[in-house]
């Protein structure tokens, strides 16, 4: 075919196909604080224009009412007052099915009314226990599949309980989608500064050269939330940090820091890369458990002033439950570059902060020429990636303090978002949502990857009754986590980054 | 908002540099950010509107050093700062630190040698060019050493009675292409969604033969500017040469040596009419094209536009599409 050669070097602004996207779970956390007013937030900016949305769940709504909360919930939330008439063209573009997510009514409802978009998709926004009745009743009333639309599903962590759930959930999802159609969602790598890794690492010159064993002495992935479970008691229960938040967001942030450089940026040859460094973890033997991993659960504590609740005290959960929320714990990756090089990854709730970061240590110099001047020790060079609450990368280096001795003390070289670009980041769940309607999966978990993840992370879960589940330790709420997960870097001479 | 200033008589860049620190100072707490670029506009001093019109924008949104070099009718260049704050949404003050410097006739004020020490070191520095070109035809060499972006508005330039093509020519002539120094121009920026429109109106493969057998382009609703940038990127684009150029005509040689005249009509309708060899006639209304939006900027320059203004003085990337386009001036 004959080309065009006045398209030739302009972007333009890719659009998705018109679509519509059915939230199951519509009445919920997720959709109510993130996909609606992301959703919103692409609309007031243009990304997407011809869709519908339309909210499925049990809740006894209707489409008012629905559009009503949406409404209430974008006055609240919504950092730039609503303007009437986008909102109200929003707002035309919604409606709500109230069904039992396991029998046919509200499918059938779906399949004869809504799906007229040449894109259809599923979000699973439902509690995980949802997502095979879902999945099957799409199957069953002929809407996974269609010749006269493209159909996508969107999972949420997390992704089964264990590698065999994972492993059942995939073949669910597979009877039914292709792993093309299947979008695992996790929202941050839709984090400006997690996509900024790769930048980072691969963009510039002098950080490839220096990054391996040789020069760098420990790394340190931290995901610490100030916030106890909430109301998802019965989730946590099933959960723990272990699912919640190592199986996914640790483990993801570790691939990015970890990986070898893709051949290219297609969203195979970058998940191939990953996928290499969760092979190459070395598993943590269950007997070893006890120093390799730390399982904490926050009791009683202070938090911005407050007392707050111990984990057993929360709603819905037992009295006696030993699930952890907190893990800490120590890892190496088996290859040429990272011979050697200790990882440590800790997460946790009702932490001393809310803060998401990895740290890169390097290795002090060979020579400590300035011992002979300086009584404390020199600190060592350390870049710090910053995911949460400011998104932004530091480099702490050794500085002569001004004065006629040769004294010295660490500062900070900063790069912020905020203060570089001058302009907000969009939201995770923004640039997920576009992603998905444009069909780019780059950012989301391929089969193999959420099973590899769970491969490792299956070693690591306490089962019934074992000495292991036993071994929970406390830690007050408000705090750093238990004290013992110092442990796991004494024998390496460092210490955990403080909160 | 806050807004000060101070007389000073001198342009000594330290002694500015004082002024300026202790505005700050006295207008702000600490809790500062940190200037994103450097902004040297120049302008005729009667036409200062325009330039706090693109001020306007920018305040609260970029902090910045500015500089303003206005020519002034007056004997002796002087100067004066100005220092204006507004909190962002993290109450973190956003401010503008401007010199404006009066370049008066003696030429000392739009020296290199006045203004660059007053510069931020190691940010960008992009030059707004809203002055004749006329008396300046190599401004691009000098100013090529000291900054990393110079931004211009061929539309402007029209406006200030000089020929479009002419302005074109002299971009044209003095560009550097393999350089890391960036020639932008805000006339080419405002036709992108007319460009988008042809290209999208040309797209079916249907469509694409026609685009070989065109024998006159005419446009319609639009500046001399617009439409010259617009002929320039079929020419570029459809591997045309430029045999006249002559307002409100230019002629092209194809490929195969037939020749394609383009016209500029003036009429109310913002429209591009393409006719063939063989007769057919297609017309694209830009006010009916899905790329309307980005079209009906009334404003000179598209500076209503404040996305597209900001996004350009943010990219420190050179449209090469644009470079392209001049360089079919350039040959021709």
């Amino acid at each position: 075919m004959q080309e065009n050669p006045l398209s030739e070097g302009l972007i333009t602004q890719k659009t998705p196909e018109p679509f519509i996207m059915v939230i199951f779970g519509a009445s919920g956390d997720l959709a109510a604080k993130k996909l609606i007013p992301a959703l919103y937030s692409l609309f007031e900016q243009n990304f997407i224009s011809n869709f519908q949305i339309v909210g499925f769940a049990r809740t006894d709504w209707d489409s008012a009412l629905f559009r009503q909360k949406i409404v209430s919930l974008l006055k609240k939330d919504h950092e730039s007052p609503l303007k009437k008439e986008i909102s109200r063209d929003f707002l035309a573009k919604i409606s709500f099915i109230s069904a039992p997510y396991d029998a046919d009514d509200g499918y059938v409802l779906l399949k004869n009314n809504f799906l007229k978009f040449p894109q259809v998709i599923y979000y699973l926004a439902t509690p995980p226990i949802m997502y095979e009745p879902i999945i099957d009743r799409l199957g069953k009333n002929g809407l996974a599949n269609s010749k006269k639309s493209i159909t996508k599903i969107v999972v949420e962590k997390p992704f089964g309980r264990d590698l065999g759930s994972a492993r059942l959930l995939n073949d669910s999802l597979f009877s039914i989608f292709k792993e093309e159609q299947i979008y695992r969602i996790d929202h941050y790598l839709g984090k400006e500064t997690v996509q900024n890794i790769m930048v980072f690492r691969f963009g510039n010159g002098i950080y490839e050269p220096i990054w391996n064993h040789h020069y760098i002495d420990h790394v340190q992935i931290t995901v610490a939330e100030k916030t106890g479970i909430e109301k998802r008691g019965s989730y946590y229960e099933n959960a723990g940090a272990i699912r919640d938040m190592l199986q996914n967001h640790l483990l993801q942030l570790l691939c990015l820091v970890a990986m070898e450089t893709p051949n290219d940026l297609r969203p195979d040859s970058i998940r191939n890369e990953k996928i290499k460094i969760l092979k190459a973890i070395r598993p943590i033997a269950k007997d070893f458990g006890s120093t390799e991993v730390i399982r904490g659960q926050y009791s009683e504590g202070i938090i911005d002033g407050e007392k707050v609740n111990a984990y057993r005290k929360e709603d819905k959960v037992d009295p006696q439950s030993t699930v952890e929320t907190y893990v800490a714990l120590r890892l190496f990756i088996d290859t040429w570059r990272w011979s050697g090089v200790p990882f440590f990854l800790r997460s946790g709730k009702r932490l001393a902060r809310r803060l998401s970061e990895i740290s890169i240590q390097f290795k002090a110099p060979p020579h400590l020429l300035f011992s002979q001047v300086q009584s404390a020790p020199i600190k060592p060079n350390t870049l710090t990636f910053s995911i949460q609450p400011d998104e932004g990368i530091t480099f702490q280096f050794n500085s002569k303090i001004p004065g006629f001795s040769t004294k010295m003390r660490a500062v900070n070289m900063a790069f912020t978002y905020g203060s570089s670009f001058a302009s907000k980041s969009p939201e995770a769940y923004e640039r997920l949502l576009l992603d998905i309607l444009l069909g780019d999966p780059t950012l989301f978990a391929r089969n193999d990857e959420v099973e590899h993840a769970w491969e490792f992370v299956s070693k690591l879960l306490p089962s019934d009754g074992d000495d292991y589940q036993k071994n929970i330790i406390f830690y007050p709420a408000g705090s750093s986590g238990p004290e013992q997960a110092q442990e796991l870097l004494t024998p390496y001479k460092c210490r955990w980054r403080r909160l | 908002m806050q807004m000060e200033k101070i007389m000073n008589e001198g342009l000594n860049a330290l002694a500015l540099e004082k002024e300026i620190s202790a505005e700050l100072k006295r207008l702000t707490t600490d809790n500062i950010r940190t200037s994103l670029f450097n902004l040297v506009f120049f302008y005729k001093d009667k036409e200062e509107y325009i330039i706090e019109k693109i001020l306007d924008y920018l305040f609260g949104k970029r902090p910045a050093r500015i500089i303003h070099i206005q020519n002034c009718p007056k004997k002796n260049t002087s100067g004066y700062v100005k220092v204006r704050c507004y909190p962002d949404s993290e109450d973190k003050q956003v401010c503008f630190q401007e010199i404006i410097i009066q370049n008066g006739q003696d030429g000392i004020g739009i020296a290199l040698g006045t203004w660059v020490p007053m510069l931020i070191h190691e940010i960008p520095i992009v030059v707004l060019w809203f002055d004749s070109l006329d008396p300046y035809p190599d401004i691009l060499k000098p100013i090529s050493g000291v900054a990393d972006k110079m931004i211009f508005c061929t539309e402007w330039n029209e406006t200030l009675q000089e020929n479009p093509i002419t302005v074109c020519s002299k971009l044209a002539k003095n560009l550097i292409p393999h350089s890391d120094f960036i020639v932008s121009d805000l006339t080419w920026l405002k036709i992108l969604g007319m460009r988008e429109a042809a290209a999208s109106f040309f797209d079916p493969p249907e469509m694409r033969p026609n685009l070989q057998k065109l024998q006159k382009v005419v446009m319609t609703g639009s500046s001399v500017s617009e439409a010259l940038l617009f002929f320039l990127w079929l020419c570029s684009r459809l591997d045309w040469k430029l045999a006249e150029a002559e307002t409100p005509e230019l002629k092209f040689h194809t490929p195969k040596n037939t020749i394609i005249t383009a016209q500029i009509k003036k009429q109310e309708k913002k429209q591009v009419l393409f006719i063939t060899t063989d007769g057919q006639n297609f017309k694209i209304d830009f006010k009916q094209s899905a790329f309307r939006d980005r079209i009906e900027k009334p404003f000179l320059c598209s500076l209503d536009n404040q996305k597209q203004l900001l996004a350009e003085l943010d990219s420190l990337e050179p449209d090469l599409l644009y470079y392209q386009a001049l360089k079919a001036i350039k040959d021709g």
